[in-house]
């Protein structure tokens, strides 16, 4: 099992009319998807407009999505197709001759356009990664490994079980209560 | 661990792709009616984000609200949406299917019947001459059957006609090499 199987897992109760189910997709890839939009876009509010516009496609075209590749590469293709067009759109809009935006991209990666760090985005975002590496760095050893086998190298809690020595439901628990300590100081950093 | 603990460990189980299948459903439904959950569920993969350097420089936004709102008005999939949808296809691509073999069937046949060594079309087409000229011959061929009928004269002049207007407008096939059948003259 794999992080695929949450994904296909989610995929079909959408398309089975579950669309609860479509806002864990949202929640899952949002900050991945606003990322990669952020890329083509320069200006942070246009980044997160294109970034909904490219859920909203997916969400409609879900019904036609087979499976064939891993959602997320769906998912991916869907949000930079969508915020190319909305480049060209605009590039149009500003009477700019017709250019390809794959062009228009790698001009602005060059020139560093594509940063969209404000003031704001960056101590916030500096915020959220010290509380995240700080409350890691503090965990007892064997929440710390347990999480960090799973998130940095990708192992499954039966591989995490063989690391580790212990049995696949200690690992479950070691990963949960490691990540519960982490999002208890986020909730406290962002006063919820 | 307590009910709640539980439920909280399965987000975290769901999220690695290590519950089993028929916990899924129930998992999904709860987190669809539980704030709480989603939040933990969100914070989590804030966490993978992080680790993942997948964290944009707008870290603080959640999108969720927004896209929710937005998909309002958009309908509710049902099974029924996709199974329709590719037996419509499925319906299609059948026709489409045998449309191209009957296509591909008549292309063969044409084809074959010009091709050298393509069967009794292609001696036809030795045994007389050019195109351009076949068409202006007439060629009285009986196949046996007989009327007592009387021609019409302008039949065959019809014939020759038409057979000289087809091969100067060039129509393809094997028309250039199909032997124009007239009546014999009739014998007075």
């Amino acid at each position: 099992m794999s992080e695929n199987f949450t994904d296909r897992e989610l995929v079909q109760r959408v398309q089975s009319g579950d669309k609860a189910a479509f806002d864990l997709l949202v929640l899952k890839y949002q900050h991945k998807i606003i990322k990669l939009v952020s890329r083509f876009v320069r200006e942070p509010s246009d980044a997160l407009d294109v970034t909904q516009d490219a859920f909203i496609k997916a969400y409609r075209a879900l019904p036609n999505f087979r499976g064939d590749s891993a959602f997320y590469t769906w998912l991916y293709r869907i949000a930079s197709n969508t915020a190319k067009n909305f480049l060209a759109s605009q590039r149009r809009r500003l009477g700019d001759v017709a250019i390809d935006s794959d062009e228009v991209m790698s001009r602005e990666e060059a020139l560093g356009l594509d940063d969209v760090a404000t003031p704001e985005n960056i101590l916030a975002k500096d915020e959220v990664q010290h509380t995240v590496f700080e409350t890691i760095e503090n965990l007892p050893d064997d929440l710390r490994t347990a999480l960090t086998l799973r998130e940095f190298d990708g192992l499954s809690y039966e591989e995490i079980a063989e690391v580790m020595e212990c049995p696949v439901g200690t690992v479950r628990s070691r990963i949960f209560r490691a990540r519960e300590a982490v999002s208890e100081k986020l909730r406290a950093l962002s006063g919820e | 661990m307590a009910g709640n603990e539980q439920i909280k460990s399965q987000v975290s189980s769901f999220m690695d792709g290590e519950i089993e299948k028929n916990e899924v459903s129930l998992l999904c439904k709860r987190m669809a009616n539980d704030q709480e959950l989603r939040e933990q569920w969100r914070d989590y993969h804030l966490i993978r984000d992080v680790l993942t350097q997948q964290l944009p420089e707008q870290s603080n936004v959640d999108l969720s609200a927004r896209i929710q709102d937005a998909l309002s008005d958009e309908p509710t999939f049902s099974a029924k949406t996709k199974v329709a949808s590719t037996g419509l296809v499925k319906r299609f691509s059948g026709l489409a299917v045998a449309a191209s073999v009957a296509i591909l069937g008549v292309v063969v046949v044409l084809n074959t019947a010009v091709q050298p060594g393509g069967g009794e079309a292609t001696i036809l087409a030795s045994n007389t001459p050019a195109p351009e000229t076949v068409a202006t011959q007439v060629a009285a061929v009986s196949n046996g059957v007989k009327t007592d009928q009387p021609m019409d004269p302008r039949l065959n002049k019809y014939l020759v006609d038409h057979s000289e207007y087809a091969v100067s407008a060039s129509v393809h096939g094997i028309l250039p090499y199909a032997r124009i059948v007239g009546h014999p003259p009739v014998r007075k």
